[in-house]
């Protein structure tokens, strides 16, 4: 984890990435239930911490292949788990879907963390071209929203928020209107 | 005094979708009391139901495949535009192979059916529309997304993907005419509801409401868009309603001019300036750019003088809906691609 933040500091907002190994992927109800241990005095596992975590739900893999579609869901809903987690050292590497609230980019700037944007729709091009495998990590019970751990190949993403405090999307959201031109 | 003279409120033009036959199984004529009279096994629902999920999940519409490709011909398109774009297009490719659906989010699935009152089914349409239904997402490599409360805070994935939301209307006909969305949570999410007055009825005031509201619809939702704005509205949820069928497209055939009865009317001209606006935001098919939309729908309702709802939503990049009908001619489902 140490080594891909560094790497990622070497690079601004916006660039282009490829992705390759490992990611964990949780979404809505694992961070509930992992926020829960938190809460009642307990840690985040380590291979929350160890790896990048990928927000997204699978469909169900087809017979035969390694993974089905597979593409991001929205990061904004995760947006409230983002410092509590990065101060146990989680989350710190996050790749999803879609702009972020400031406390996204704020908690980034405090413990060093990165948001990774992936592109949004093309998720039966994500399963054959660059998920190479799929397994459940914890919660199978839950399943499309299970704790999974995937294998990546070329998974196209772009840095949306770095460690120093840039996000790819404040200026075009958040920066005033334009002056409008109303034409009759 | 007005005499009274009933408005249909959307005034659909003719139905120019081209449809595929799935043929005439379940479907028959008879008469009663003189008038004919389309008997319709509950079956053919059921298959229609499950034919419709498997081509809306991996299928297209033609018009916005092509909205897609255009976007790598456009020099004001950014790079990242056409990168997303050519992203999309593979997927599209990929997907129509019909064992990877377009998206993981395979969506809810809602149904909105026309029932003429001399088709007789003699069933719960809505049990084998839901049969069907549960049929597509067990057999096919779908997603499970729906659940179920159990109490206020405990929940359960249903397993199935149900319950599907299904509206029937009755009236005048006898043909069946059905609308299939599996709307994904992503989008569904970026549908608003603001509950503005008068004051914003003028040029300038609406379309910086607009400029605003549109920015706060952000990347989440996987653009290019399909944008549908309505305006007015005899309650909240009739505007709603039109939101969304505004942004499947299926009130484009609307008049595009209003009248004294207070017909529901498409504005061309917002659309055109909608559009600008989108392109103007700069946020582009969700990495900079131009393509923050593909295209606008802005519908005008007539309203109650104290209120002024507006709404505002979008169709994604999982741009998922298909027609479907049923007559005297057989089983009929819109042509994807």
């Amino acid at each position: 984890m140490g080594e891909i933040r560094a790497e990622l500091s070497k690079h601004s907002v916006t660039t282009q990435l490829s992705l390759t190994g490992p990611l964990i992927v949780a979404r809505d109800i694992a961070h509930a239930r992992l926020k829960e241990r938190l809460d009642a005095g307990g840690d985040l596992p380590s291979y929350f911490k160890d790896h990048c975590i990928y927000y997204a739900g699978p469909a169900k893999t087809p017979k035969g292949l390694a993974s089905g579609s597979f593409g991001p869901t929205t990061a904004g809903r995760m947006d409230s788990y983002v410092g509590p987690f990065q101060e146990r050292g989680g989350s710190l590497v996050m790749l999803a879907k879609g702009n972020r609230s400031r406390q996204v980019r704020d908690a980034c700037k405090k413990f060093g963390g990165f948001y990774l944007g992936s592109i949004g729709g093309p998720a039966a091009r994500l399963a054959e071209h660059s998920i190479k495998k799929v397994e459940v990590q914890e919660f199978p019970e839950l399943g499309m929203e299970a704790i999974w751990r995937i294998e990546v190949e070329d998974f196209p993403a772009f840095i949306v928020v770095d460690d120093q405090g840039n996000d790819f999307y404040a200026d075009l959201i958040e920066k005033p209107l334009p002056t409008l031109q109303i034409t009759p | 005094m007005p005499e009274f003279r009933y408005q249909e409120l959307f005034e659909l033009g003719p139905d120019e979708t081209p449809y595929r036959s799935l043929g005439s199984d379940g479907v028959a004529a008879t008469r009663l009391d003189g008038r004919e009279i389309l008997k319709v096994e509950p079956e053919a629902l059921e298959r229609l139901a499950r034919a419709a999920i498997e081509d809306v999940s991996h299928l297209l519409r033609p018009g916005h495949l092509a909205q897609v490709r255009k976007i790598l011909d456009d020099p004001e398109a950014s790079r990242n535009d056409r990168f997303v774009a050519l992203e999309l297009l593979k997927n599209a490719n990929i997907a129509a192979g019909r064992i990877l659906p377009g998206c993981q989010d395979t969506g809810t699935a809602i149904v909105l059916g026309h029932k003429g009152e001399n088709v007789f089914t003699g069933a719960n349409d809505a049990e084998w529309l839901s049969k069907g239904i549960y049929r597509a997402y067990q057999e096919l490599n779908l997603r499970f997304s729906q659940l179920a409360p159990l109490d206020v805070y405990t929940e359960k994935n249903t397993g199935t993907n149900l319950p599907a939301q299904i509206e029937l209307h009755a009236e005048p006909g006898d043909a069946y005419e059905l609308l299939f969305i599996t709307k994904g949570g992503g989008s569904a999410n970026k549908t608003f509801l603001y509950q503005e007055t008068k004051a914003l009825l003028n040029p300038e005031s609406l379309l910086r409401f607009i400029a605003e509201k549109i920015r706060t619809i952000g990347t989440s939702a996987c653009p290019p868009y399909h944008l549908a704005l309505v305006v007015g509205g005899t309650s909240a949820e009739a505007t709603m309603k039109a939101v969304k069928l505004a942004s499947t497209h299926y009130l484009d055939r609307l008049p595009t001019t209003g009248n004294d009865l207070g017909r529901a009317f498409r504005d061309l001209d917002l659309e055109g300036k909608v559009l600008k606006l989108c392109n103007e935001t700069g946020i582009g098919a969700q990495f900079g750019g131009k393509y923050f939309a593909h295209d606008v729908r802005v519908v005008r309702l007539p309203r109650h003088g104290a209120s002024c709802p507006v709404g505002l939503g979008v169709s994604c990049s999982a741009d998922r809906q298909i027609l479907a009908r049923i007559d005297r001619d057989g089983v009929f489902l819109e042509q994807l691609e």
